[in-house]
């Protein structure tokens, strides 16, 4: 039971590490990809190698050992990379994502195939030797040592604050020391104000130039412990005056966590007594220019001590920022739960609402005033922390892109706008696949080769644009290429030749584009490399559906393409139309509603039977809706339609009454009723009523088929 | 061996033009060559543009020459010409002086004020 117990901890513990792996490996992925552009910013490889470095440990620390031994390596090279004793070359780049796709597919198949894997691992750890030839081959037998090490140090203490006084003996430099590595030493441990003493530094006549006089006061903030501080000294501690102190934590209370103020600094640092900083402080003048003037302390040490106050208050600031961004993990179906609760909420605050407007009292309607703004603050809260920018995702492409230019030969740079556009999670991960096949399509078929290109007088490196931006209560996703274009004659030949269109059919544009989404519609002459992935412009169609966005293709030809997605910004949420018909209540999703229009009696019996409505001059289709849901009883004097644009054609929805907008929480319907058609799902009302909303696209299909097959009698 | 030219500008104006490494196997020189340069006339500049790199010991003879010169009521400058090494070794060995915390009636050595605060 409890060998049981502790084995499910450490899966715990093992999970937690893959999940932090996965986010570490996206982070490397995108710096490695930066990299590649700006091949010597200090800060990318800071950061792929701290990227690289944390994966070693903390794989090390969950027992993923293999990885941490492999990742070690990569880490040795970046190391370099880091001290610019190696350049980050492409070559280097591509073995590191070779790498890092080695790491990834190691945490996901913890049982290791110790063959397989080993020999890629070999194989990947070989073509990185081959760039630093001589270097990594000493640093190897070391790993081991140097893990041991790692365990040894106690890195996870805390960050502290240290002064450390530092006189060097007078004949440190016959020593062979120089006190400037030292110092360089010290810088590598953390934060640090390095200020040197010159007041023992006599005149020249009496100088002896072999002999060091400067001191230094150093301020350091770093987490490695006293020790490795001590042990940058190790060699001079003996002759030097040396003395480190770690400066108390500034969290005492009473304090306030301000930084502390000069005098107090001095008299902690036994520049100064007590007393006279008491008696100095009611002159009430800057404190550090009187006790100058007073002979109390000399300029320097009140400048050192300044230098001490600024560091503090600047580490402060830093851990105070670094608070500030603290984020905590948590699943995702606690969150969704978390929604679901707040929707019922939603619900019984409207039920509370309407009850107390037919009951008059004043009290009760205040406190339900109340809760209606707390639910309003509350849904808003619950619906942001479901959202995520849509950067991660686009990120995941610049890789995409940049391996399919190799398999196809074209140059195509990623351009991005607005990653900081915020989706709801479920959303931004249902969006992934069909994005990835719409820029396989644009690379594929859009993106014309070089040669082409220029002869095009274009740039010989196409150019891929993602953006995203918000639009009401939706997010815009236009996928933009500067390719060749649709070619509108290609797809109606391919369209009729696959016999999804008749010959004689006069189509718009907009309906041949619309063509591609299609189920089994690819005017590509050759299956490449890249469509095999099984999801067609069909799929990416139905999965757009399926959000209740809306896609739309636009193109010139030689200029390229614009792909843009209409996709709402959250599932859980949305704006609607309540409708009545009977005794029923449904709702119409607003985003698709053009307008409402009235249908009397006498105009309905106009059209002989036919439902067909005149709309300011034109015909407009509609369905009587009564009709389709089997709703008996009398048809009131004078219909609504409530007109939808259903694929780009206007359709109405005859209904008896309209009564308004609302914003409803949806709810799925059980599984028994999961396939009716034309029905998406279900809300609640303030009332306690069920209303359905309807799945406008389905019910204007259906329509569609029926007159069709009317027509045919 | 190094050259250090001492250079007269007018009858009370001299410059010294240092070289090669000022580090601490010439220092013993180029304290001969500062002092001798401090004995003429009443302003010293010294030139840095030449030299190759700069150590501890080297700052603290410039150190030294700057209190020497303040005692003896000289001005003592340094070329506005500064290499980048003598900047680094500035900023390695913790002599670099920010404007916050440098109070005014400081016994430093005498460039802090001249341009480090520029």
């Amino acid at each position: 039971m409890g060998k049981q117990m502790k084995e499910n901890y450490a899966e715990t513990m093992k999970a937690a590490f893959r999940e932090e792996a996965h986010e570490l490996l996206a982070e490397l992925e995108t710096a490695l990809l930066e990299l590649e552009i700006n091949s010597t910013d200090q800060e990318l490889i800071g950061r792929v190698f701290r990227a690289l470095h944390t994966i070693k440990g903390s794989g090390a620390m969950f027992g993923f050992e293999k990885i941490s031994e492999f990742t070690h390596e990569v880490e040795t090279v970046f190391d370099q990379v880091r001290e610019g004793a190696l350049p980050a070359s492409k070559e280097l780049i591509d073995i590191t994502l070779l790498a890092r796709d080695q790491i990834f597919a190691m945490l996901d198949s913890p049982e290791e195939d110790a063959t397989t894997t080993g020999l890629k691992n070999i194989e990947i750890i070989t073509l990185l030797k081959k760039l630093t030839s001589v270097d990594s081959t000493e640093t190897t037998p070391e790993a081991p040592q140097a893990e041991a090490e790692k365990a040894d140090q106690p890195s996870q203490e805390v960050e502290k604050n240290y002064r450390i006084r530092f006189r060097p003996a007078p004949d440190i430099f016959l020593h062979g020391t120089n006190p400037i590595l030292l110092l360089d030493e010290v810088r590598q441990l953390g934060e640090c104000h390095i200020l040197s003493h010159t007041s023992s530094i006599p005149e020249l006549k009496s100088l002896d130039p072999e002999k060091c006089y400067t001191g230094w006061d150093i301020l350091l903030t770093t987490n490695k412990g006293i020790n490795s501080i001590k042990d940058v000294f190790i060699f001079v501690e003996d002759d030097s005056e040396l003395n480190i102190e770690a400066i108390e934590d500034e969290e005492k209370p009473g304090t306030d966590n301000e930084p502390k103020k000069l005098g107090e600094i001095l008299v902690e640092r036994g520049d100064l007594a007590p007393k006279k900083l008491d008696q100095i402080l009611e002159e009430k003048k800057p404190i550090g220019k009187i006790l100058v003037d007073a002979g109390l302390v000399t300029t320097e040490k009140v400048e050192s001590a300044l230098v001490e106050q600024r560091h503090i208050k600047e580490t402060q600031e830093k851990r105070q920022s670094a608070e500030q961004a603290t984020s905590i993990r948590v699943a995702s179906d606690k969150l969704d739960s978390l929604v679901n609760l707040v929707g019922e909420m939603v619900t019984v605050q409207a039920r509370l609402s309407q009850t107390t407007s037919k009951v008059e009292n004043a009290v009760l309607l205040a406190i339900s005033e109340e809760v209606e703004h707390l639910t309003a603050e509350l849904r808003e809260t619950a619906m942001s922390m479901r959202m995520l920018p849509i950067g991660t995702t686009f990120n995941k492409f610049r890789r995409l892109i940049r391996d399919l230019s190799g398999k196809l030969g074209k140059e195509v740079t990623l351009t991005t706008e607005g990653a900081g556009t915020e989706l709801d999670k479920t959303v931004i991960e249902r969006l992934n696949d069909p994005m990835i096949h719409l820029i396989r399509n644009c690379m594929d078929h859009g993106i014309e080769m070089p040669a082409e290109r220029k002869k095009l007088g274009k740039d010989p490196t196409g150019t891929i644009h993602l953006r995203a931006a918000h639009s009401g209560a939706y997010v815009l996703i236009e996928i933009i290429d500067d390719g060749g274009g649709l070619n509108r004659e290609k797809i109606l030949a391919k369209a009729v030749e696959k016999g999804l269109v008749s010959r004689e059919a006069e189509l718009s544009d907009k309906e041949i584009y619309n063509l591609l989404f299609m189920p089994g519609f690819s005017t590509a002459e050759k299956v490449t490399g890249l469509s095999g992935r099984g999801v067609g412009m069909d799929v990416v169609k139905r999965t757009i559906d399926a959000l209740s966005g809306n896609i739309e293709i636009n193109t010139i030809k030689d200029k390229g393409t614009t792909i843009t997605l209409k996709i709402p910004l959250t599932l859980a949420i949305i704006e609607g139309l309540l409708v009545q018909l009977g005794g029923d209540f449904f709702v119409i999703p607003l985003s698709s509603i053009e307008e409402c229009v009235e249908l009397s009696r006498e105009d309905a019996a106009s059209s002989h039977g036919r439902h067909l409505a005149k709309v300011r001059g034109s015909l407009l289709p509609y369905i009587p809706l009564r009709q389709m849901f089997n709703i008996g009883g009398e048809v009131p004097e004078i219909q609504h339609i409530v007109v939808v644009s259903a694929d780009g054609r206007k359709v109405g929805f005859l209904v008896d009454e309209v009564i308004g907008q609302l914003q409803t929480v949806i709810k799925s319907l059980g599984k028994a009723y999961r396939n009716i058609e034309g029905i998406s799902g279900a809300t609640i009302l303030g009332d306690g009523n069920v209303a359905l909303i309807l799945d406008v696209l389905k019910l204007a299909k259906k329509a569609e088929i029926e007159e069709k097959a009317s027509v045919q009698q | 061996m190094s050259e250090y030219k001492l250079e007269s500008i007018d009858k009370n104006s001299f410059s010294l033009h240092l070289s090669g490494q000022i580090d601490i196997i010439h220092a013993e020189s180029i304290k001969d060559s500062l002092l001798s340069a401090l004995k003429e006339g009443k302003n010293l500049v010294i030139d840095l543009e030449k030299i190759e790199g700069i150590d501890l010991a080297g700052l603290q003879l410039l150190c030294a020459a700057g209190k020497t010169a303040k005692a003896a009521k000289k001005k003592l400058t340094l070329n506005k010409k500064i290499p980048q090494c003598f900047t680094n070794t500035l900023l390695e060995s913790g002599f670099f002086r920010d404007k916050k915390n440098t109070s005014e009636k400081t016994d430093e050595c005498f460039w802090l004020s001249e341009w480090v605060n520029r």
